[in-house]
């Protein structure tokens, strides 16, 4: 692997983990009722997060992936690693950006609302909890296909 | 000091903080509890512990991952990702996880509304099994993953590993409630 | 207050719209060789296709939502951003048991 596709990988984890540590900051935040500024500031950096990450491994998984590793991967001891969770995470990751960036519009523009409004802070706090689910889920399968690879 | 020495330090150093974390949390809450109730001082002392903890998750994710991703470019890592002890140590991880996000969004807060109150009141001796459950899971499940990460020879298979730690909880469970009744309810 | 309750609402509704896209275009793909063979030729990939064709959905979607929505208050919000954490959730599990059950067909 080239410093280039090594980079883009090492990004694309970096800034994954990233946002996923802001949207548990969120969801911490938000049960707590702690200071809106911290969730805002947050919740912007899971978006960016997420989005960044989305750029740097479809960058990796389009350039490099599809040519190297999973050729590698699916005459290897575990070609299911590329054949049901390589195919699951490429697809669900794609999730992530649009309900961070929903999450934070809400944080940013409805703060007070959230406050006040018990059914609507639930909705965030289930929001936030169902981006870390994913987020951890894709981690953990991409944990999977980098074990798989010979 | 090469990647892989930082890494291995910083994985060790997570470790640490997280095992001391939940052990002194744990000690922290059967001390605070010894009088009947938790002070806003004690529940400070939780709240500061609870906060080292998470470094340590941090740095034991972040380390983690990181010597993953060096074990991927150098040498594949067929061989540790898919053995039965670093699938059981990932599970586990993932259950101090959620657990800790468990603690922070219902105990935590029961600590706060009961604050200088009777812990042996109708209201908080509902909530009491999910405080001592959230504690012990977070306790053994430290030590586990701590002991999974430096027993080399360790050879059990996914299932006996994961019937041995549920064996543990149960067991935590017991001592707990029966901890928890002999000091907060006096029977 | 109003502009505000209609951006996090519309957008909500195109983060729903492209999560509904990219559950059933994954499935499509698979079982529809021409549309994976549109989405290459089109965008060189068939995953940077589905990324860039969720991305209009949603700026479509919250777009002509802003300007479609009437005037409602908040009490609606809490139930779409349910809506939306459940369709993730269910697009989840779809993609997942799909790649599973293809794996062993």
């Amino acid at each position: 692997m080239t410093p280039l596709f090594q980079n883009f990988l090492l990004g694309h984890i970096l800034f994954g983990l990233l946002a996923t540590v802001s949207s548990v900051m969120v969801f911490l935040g938000l049960v707590k009722n702690a200071g809106f500024q911290k969730i805002r500031i947050n919740s912007l950096v899971g978006v960016l997060g997420f989005f960044i990450s989305w750029i740097l491994g479809g960058y990796y998984y389009v350039n490099f992936y599809g040519q190297q590793v999973k050729p590698a991967i699916k005459s290897g001891n575990y070609p299911w690693a590329h054949g049901i969770f390589m195919e699951t995470k490429e697809h669900i990751f794609l999730f992530l950006p649009f309900l961070s960036l929903v999450l934070a519009l809400l944080v940013w523009f409805l703060k007070n609302e959230v406050n006040k409004n018990s059914r609507l802070k639930k909705a965030g706090i289930f929001l936030a909890f169902m981006i870390i689910v994913l987020a951890v889920s894709v981690t953990f399968m991409g944990m999977l296909i980098s074990g798989a690879v010979k | 000091m090469d990647w892989y020495s930082v890494l291995v330090s910083g994985h060790i150093i997570g470790t640490a903080l997280g095992v001391g974390g939940a052990t002194i949390s744990d000690y922290l809450f059967f001390k605070s509890v010894k009088d009947g109730k938790i002070t806003a001082g004690e529940f400070s002392f939780l709240k500061a512990v609870s906060k080292v903890l998470w470094l340590g998750f941090l740095i034991l994710v972040f380390s983690g991952l990181g010597l993953l991703f060096l074990w991927r470019l150098n040498a594949g890592a067929g061989e540790l990702v898919f053995s039965s002890k670093f699938l059981a140590k990932m599970t586990v991880v993932s259950i101090i996880f959620f657990n800790g996000l468990l603690m922070h969004w219902k105990v935590f807060p029961l600590f706060e509304a009961g604050l200088n109150k009777p812990l042996n009141s109708e209201g908080f001796s509902k909530k009491i099994p999910l405080v001592y459950s959230t504690g012990v899971i977070s306790i053994v499940s430290w030590y586990s993953v701590m002991l999974l990460g430096s027993w080399r020879e360790m050879r059990f298979s996914y299932p006996v590993i994961m019937i041995f730690y549920v064996f543990l909880i149960l067991a935590g469970l017991v001592m707990a409630r029966f901890v928890v009744r002999k000091i907060i309810f006096k029977k | 207050m109003e502009k505000k309750i209609k951006i996090v609402k519309s957008a909500s509704l195109g983060a729903t719209a492209a999560a509904i896209f990219i559950a059933a275009s994954t499935v499509m793909a698979e079982l529809f060789a021409p549309f994976k063979d549109f989405l290459k030729e089109k965008f060189s990939h068939h995953w940077v296709g589905k990324s860039v064709l969720a991305l209009l959905i949603f700026l479509t979607v919250s777009f002509l939502g802003y300007f479609i929505l009437k005037k409602s208050g908040i009490d609606s919000l809490p139930r779409i951003l349910l809506i939306l954490g459940l369709t993730a959730v269910f697009g989840s599990f779809l993609i997942l048991g799909f790649f599973i059950y293809e794996y062993l067909k």
